[in-house]
C-alpha cells in the first residue's frame, strides 16, 4: 500500500512544485545567511584595519597629549557570531554587532545605531527561520488539505472506508509519508547548511533540528485536525489558510502591538537627556565637587590632583565619569524595562507555537534580544577596562608614543548561550498533542464513515 | 445588475461569510485602536522630551558659546499623523538624534532595536489589513463565483437567457467589490473620524486621506477583478482557488522579501568604521585644524589678519578661534553631507528593485504608495534627518558667530571662566520643529506606483473585454 500512496502523492503537481519551490527558497535563504555572515566578518576586518591606522595616526598627532588623543581614539568590541546565526539572523541585522567607544562618557555612545536601510529592516530577512516558520506550513497545508476529501470527491473513499480496521493505518500512512517528504526537504537543507556555515554537531544544532521537526509536526497535527472536520477540500484549504494567518500574522502582530504599547521605552530618552545634563553641568559647577565624586568612585586615583584654574584632562575625564555615574539610575531603569519587555514576550510566546519557535531559534543562534542585552552589559565592562587602563596614564602624563598601540586590536565578545535541552520542546509538544487528539477524536466518532 | 444582486443573495446566505466579516471588523477595530494609541503615546513622548531638552538648553547658565555648541540639542522624531493607518517604517526608524558641534551623531533608539523576536512578524495596522488580508478575503469569497457555475451548469443557462459574458463578469466583479466595501468603508470612516477629531489635522491631511481612499479602492477593485477573471478562466473551483493562492504566495509573501534581499545583496552598505574614517580622511586632506602649520588654516589666518590690517591674533577685534571653528564646521559638514548623500543613494538603489517590481506586483505598489501617503516612508525619513542636520549646522554656526563676536582672543579655550556669555542668548535660538512636507511631493516620489496602479487597472479591463469575447461556456 505504501508504494501506491507514494506513487499517488508523487504524481501530484502540487507536491513537485511545492517541494521544489520550498527547497529553492531554502537554498536562497542559506545563501542570504551566508552573505550576512560574510559581510559582517568583512566589516570587522575593515574596522580592525581602520582602528589600527587611526590609533597610529592619532598617536603621532598628539604625541605629548595622551588625554587629547583619547578624546578621539575609538576602540571596538565585536559581538561574535554563532555559526547558527546564518540560519537565524534574528535582529542581528538591526542591532549593531560591532560597537566603537572612546573612553569618554559611555552612556552617550552605548546606544549608537548602525548604518542601516530601514526598508531592509521592514521587509525582513529571508533566512532559514523564515522559511521554516512561514513557508514549511504552507507546503504542509498544500500536501494535506485534501487527504480525505479528495478521495471522497473522486469516489474512492468508500472503498477504503468499508475496511474499517485499515482506515487508521491508511490515514496514518498518508500522513506519515507526507511527513517524511517534508522532513527530507528539511534534512537536505541541513545537509547544505552544516558545511556551509561550519556548524559543529553540538547540542545546539541538535536542538535546532529538534525544534524544527517539532514545529513541522505542529502543522501536521493542525492539518490532521482540520481534515478530520470533514468538509469540502476548498473549505479545508480556506480554514487552514485562516489558521496560518492567525498563527503567523494576526496573533504575532497583535502581540507585537500590545508589547510595544504596554512597555514603551521612554527610559531610553530619559537616559540620554540625563547623561547630557549631568555631564555638561560639571562645566559650571565647582571643580572640587566633581573631583570629590570622582575620587569616591576611584579612590586609587586620589594621588592625581588638579591644579589652578587651567583646563586639565584629569578634570575633563572626571566630568565625563561623573556624568555617567549620575545617569546610572536612568540607565538601569532602561535596562530593567528591556528585561521586562523581553520576559513578557517570552511568557506570551509559550502559547503560540510560531512565536515560540522564532524566539527559541533566536536564542540558540544568539541573535535575539537576550544576546543584545548581554552584549550591552559587556560593553560596560569593556569600557571600564579601557578607562582603568588609560586613566592613570593620562593623569600621569605618559606620552602617547610610550604605549604599544598594536596591542589594541578589536576585542571579541562571545555571548553566553545557555545550553538547551529537550525541555525546550514542551510547549510545542503540548500543541501537537492537543490537535492530534482533536483530530483523532473526530475520526473516532466515525463521522467519516457515517457520511460516506 | 441582476448578476450582482444574485451574488449578494448567494453570499449572504452563507454563515461563514458573516463570520469572516465579523472577524474582519474586529481586526479593523483592534488595528485602528492600537495604531491610534501608539501614535498618541509616541507623539506625547516625543513632545515631552523635545520640550525637556529645550528647557535644559535654555536653563544653561552664562557660559562660553562653544560649551553650548557641545551641550547640543536633540531632534525627536514625531510620528506622522496618518502613521496610525500605516505604520510603515516607523518602528524601524531611530527616534532621536543628538545634535552637537563637529559631529553628526547617529539616529538612535528605534523601536525595533530594543524589540524581541516579535518584531520579525510585523505590525498590525489598518493598512496591513487592507493590503494583505483583504485580498485574501476577496479570493475566498470570489474564487468560485464563476467556476462554480461551470460546475453546476448554471452558466450555460444564464448565458442562453441573454446575459452576455461581459455582463456576467462585470456583475460578479461589482458583487465582489461591493462586498469588500463592507470592510473598506468602515476602515476609511474610522480614519476620517480620527482625522476630524485630531487637533493636528490640516488641509494637507485631507488631500492625503482622499488619495488613500482612491488608492485603496483601486487596489481592492483590482484584486476583485483579478479574482473574477481567474474564476472565469478556471473550469473548477479548486483550480481557481489553487491559482489564486499561488498568486497570493508569490505576490504577497515571496516577492517583497526576495527583491529587497537581492537589492541589498547587490548594493552593499559600508561598515560604520569605513564610512566614518572616509569622512575623517577627507577632512584632514582639506585642512587639519590641530596642525599649527596646516596650509589651509594658515592661509585663513593670513587673510583674516590682512582683512583687519593687524599683525597678530591678539589685535583682532573678533575671536579667531571662533572663525577657525566656523571654517572647520563648514568643511566637515560639507564633507559629511556628500558622504551621507552617497549612503542614502545606496539605500535608494537597494529599494529600487522593489520599486521596479511594484510594476508587476500591485501589493508592493500599494505598500509603497500607502507609506508615502501616510508619511511613514523612506523619503520622509531622509527628510527628517536632513532637517535635523540643518538645525545642527545652524546651531553650531550660531554659537561660533557668538564666539566670534563676543569672546575675547585672550580666552584660554572654552573652559576659561573669565570669558563667558550671558545666558539670554540661549533663548534667541528657535527650537527644533520638524516640518512635514506637502502631499504634492508624494506624486513625485511615488510616480512609479501611481503609474503601476493605472497600468494594472487598464490592463485588467482590457483582459476583461478580451476574455468576454473569447470565453466559452463549455
Amino acid at each position: 500500500m505504501i508504494g501506491l500512496i507514494l506513487k499517488n502523492i508523487l504524481r501530484s503537481h502540487v507536491l513537485k512544485t511545492g517541494v521544489l519551490l520550498l527547497f529553492g527558497t531554502g537554498l536562497l535563504s542559506l545563501w542570504i545567511g551566508f552573505q550576512f555572515q560574510q559581510r559582517l566578518k568583512s566589516n570587522v576586518e575593515e574596522s580592525a584595519l581602520h582602528q589600527q591606522e587611526s590609533l597610529i595616526r592619532l598617536s603621532n598627532t598628539f604625541q605629548d597629549d595622551l588625554g587629547y588623543m583619547l578624546y578621539y581614539a575609538k576602540f571596538s568590541l565585536f559581538n561574535e557570531l554563532e555559526a547558527l546565526s546564518g540560519l537565524v539572523i534574528g535582529q542581528r541585522d538591526i542591532n549593531p554587532s560591532l560597537k566603537s567607544f572612546t573612553i569618554r562618557g559611555l552612556e552617550a555612545q552605548k546606544y549608537d545605531a548602525e548604518l542601516k536601510n530601514p526598508v531592509n529592516a521592514l521587509l525582513g530577512n529571508l533566512d532559514y527561520a523564515f522559511v521554516l516558520i512561514y513557508l514549511f506550513p504552507l507546503l504542509i497545508i498544500a500536501l494535506c488539505f485534501n487527504i480525505i476529501t479528495e478521495e471522497k470527491e473522486t469516489g474512492t473513499w468508500s472503498i477504503i472506508a468499508v475496511q474499517e480496521k485499515r482506515t487508521f493505518t491508511y490515514l496514518g500512512l498518508q500522513y506519515g509519508i507526507r511527513y517524511c517528504i517534508v522532513m527530507i526537504v528539511l534534512a537536505l537543507l541541513f545537509l547544505v547548511a552544516t558545511p556551509l556555515f561550519n556548524i559543529s554537531p553540538d547540542s545546539r544544532l541538535l536542538n535546532l533540528v529538534w525544534l524544527s521537526s517539532l514545529y513541522v509536526l505542529v502543522w501536521f497535527s493542525i492539518c490532521i485536525w482540520v481534515t478530520s472536520i470533514n468538509k469540502s477540500s476548498s473549505q479545508h484549504a480556506i480554514l487552514l489558510l485562516c489558521l496560518w494567518l492567525g498563527l503567523l500574522v494576526l496573533l504575532p502582530t497583535a502581540m507585537n502591538n500590545y508589547i510595544s504599547y504596554k512597555y514603551p521605552i521612554q527610559e531610553a530618552f530619559e537616559t540620554t537627556l540625563t547623561q547630557r545634563k549631568a555631564y555638561h553641568e560639571k562645566w559650571d559647577s565647582s571643580k572640587e565637587l566633581t573631583m570629590e565624586k570622582f575620587y569616591s568612585h576611584y579612590p586609587q586615583f586620589k594621588e592625581f590632583k588638579i591644579s589652578g584654574d587651567d583646563f586639565s584632562w584629569l578634570l575633563y575625564y572626571a566630568m565625563q565619569q561623573v556624568g555617567d555615574d549620575e545617569a546610572l539610575t536612568a540607565s538601569k531603569k532602561f535596562k530593567e524595562k528591556l528585561n521586562v519587555r523581553n520576559n513578557a514576550s517570552r511568557l506570551l510566546s509559550q502559547f503560540i507555537p510560531s512565536i515560540y519557535t522564532q524566539l527559541q531559534l533566536e536564542e540558540l543562534a544568539g541573535t535575539g534580544l537576550d544576546n543584545q542585552l548581554d552584549f550591552l552589559n559587556h560593553c560596560n565592562q569593556f569600557h571600564e577596562k579601557l578607562r582603568l587602563f588609560f586613566y592613570p596614564k593620562i593623569f600621569g602624563q605618559v606620552p602617547s608614543t610610550h604605549i604599544d598601540w598594536n596591542t589594541f586590536s578589536i576585542k571579541h565578545h562571545k555571548g553566553e548561550n545557555s545550553q538547551y535541552e529537550v525541555i525546550s520542546g514542551i510547549p510545542l509538544i503540548m500543541v501537537i498533542c492537543l490537535f492530534s487528539f482533536l483530530g483523532y477524536y473526530n475520526i473516532q466518532r466515525k463521522t467519516l464513515f457515517k457520511k460516506s | 445588475m441582476l448578476v450582482t444582486k444574485y451574488f449578494f443573495k448567494n453570499i449572504s446566505a452563507q454563515k461563514s461569510f458573516y463570520i469572516l466579516i465579523f472577524f474582519m471588523m474586529l481586526l479593523l477595530l483592534f488595528g485602528g485602536y492600537s495604531g491610534w494609541k501608539q501614535v498618541k503615546l509616541h507623539n506625547e513622548m516625543m513632545d515631552k522630551y523635545q520640550t525637556e531638552a529645550r528647557q535644559d538648553w535654555i536653563n544653561n547658565p552664562d557660559k562660553h558659546p562653544h560649551r553650548m555648541a557641545h551641550y547640543g540639542n536633540y531632534a525627536f522624531r514625531p510620528s506622522a499623523l496618518l502613521g496610525f493607518f500605516d505604520t510603515g517604517l516607523e518602528r524601524y526608524l531611530g527616534n532621536s538624534i543628538y545634535l552637537e558641534a563637529h559631529v553628526q551623531n547617529s539616529n538612535n533608539f528605534s523601536d525595533s532595536e530594543y524589540a524581541t523576536g516579535l518584531i520579525r512578524f510585523g505590525t498590525l495596522d489598518l493598512a496591513m489589513i487592507l493590503q494583505y488580508l483583504v485580498p485574501l478575503f476577496i479570493f475566498f469569497i470570489g474564487f468560485s463565483c464563476i467556476s462554480s457555475e461551470y460546475e453546476n451548469g448554471t452558466l450555460k443557462l444564464g448565458l442562453s437567457q441573454g446575459i452576455s459574458w461581459i455582463q456576467l463578469m462585470a456583475g460578479k466583479w461589482f458583487g465582489v467589490f461591493g462586498t469588500v466595501l463592507f470592510i473598506l468603508l468602515p476602515a476609511i470612516l474610522f480614519t476620517g473620524v480620527w482625522l476630524i477629531r485630531s487637533p493636528f489635522s490640516n488641509a494637507d491631511m485631507v488631500y492625503r486621506f482622499i488619495f488613500l481612499f482612491i488608492a485603496y479602492s483601486a487596489y481592492l477593485s483590482l484584486w476583485s477583478l483579478i479574482t473574477v477573471l481567474v474564476s472565469a478562466h478556471s473550469h473548477t473551483s479548486r483550480g481557481a482557488l489553487n491559482a489564486l493562492i499561488g498568486i497570493w504566495f508569490m505576490a504577497f509573501i515571496l516577492m517583497p522579501k526576495v527583491t529587497q534581499t537581492i537589492g541589498s545583496a547587490f548594493y552593499k552598505i559600508p561598515s560604520k568604521a569605513s564610512f566614518e574614517s572616509g569622512i575623517e580622511a577627507e577632512i584632514v586632506k582639506v585642512g587639519d585644524s590641530h596642525n599649527p602649520d596646516d596650509p589651509h588654516y594658515q592661509s585663513l589666518k593670513d587673510s583674516i589678519l590682512k582683512l583687519y590690517q593687524v599683525d597678530s591674533i591678539n589685535q583682532l577685534p573678533v575671536n579667531y578661534a571662533g572663525l577657525q571653528m566656523k571654517e572647520g564646521e563648514r568643511i566637515s559638514s560639507e564633507i559629511h553631507a556628500s558622504h551621507h548623500k552617497n549612503l542614502i543613494q545606496i539605500y535608494r538603489k537597494q529599494n529600487d528593485l522593489g520599486k521596479w517590481c511594484s510594476l508587476v506586483n500591485p501589493y508592493m505598489t500599494i505598500k509603497n504608495l500607502s507609506m508615502t501617503l501616510c508619511g511613514t516612508d523612506f523619503e520622509t525619513y531622509v527628510d527628517f534627518q536632513q532637517q535635523a542636520e540643518d538645525y545642527r549646522y545652524l546651531v553650531s554656526q550660531k554659537m561660533n558667530e557668538l564666539q566670534i563676536q563676543y569672546i575675547s582672543n585672550q580666552a584660554k579655550g572654552s573652559s576659561d571662566k573669565r570669558h563667558i556669555l550671558s545666558q539670554q542668548h540661549w533663548g534667541e535660538l528657535q527650537p527644533f520643529i520638524y516640518h512635514s512636507h506637502s502631499w504634492k511631493r508624494v506624486l513625485g516620489v511615488e510616480k512609479w506606483s501611481i503609474l503601476s496602479i493605472c497600468l494594472w487597472s487598464i490592463g485588467m479591463l482590457c483582459v476583461l473585454i478580451y476574455s468576454s469575447e473569447k470565453l466559452k461556456a463549455v
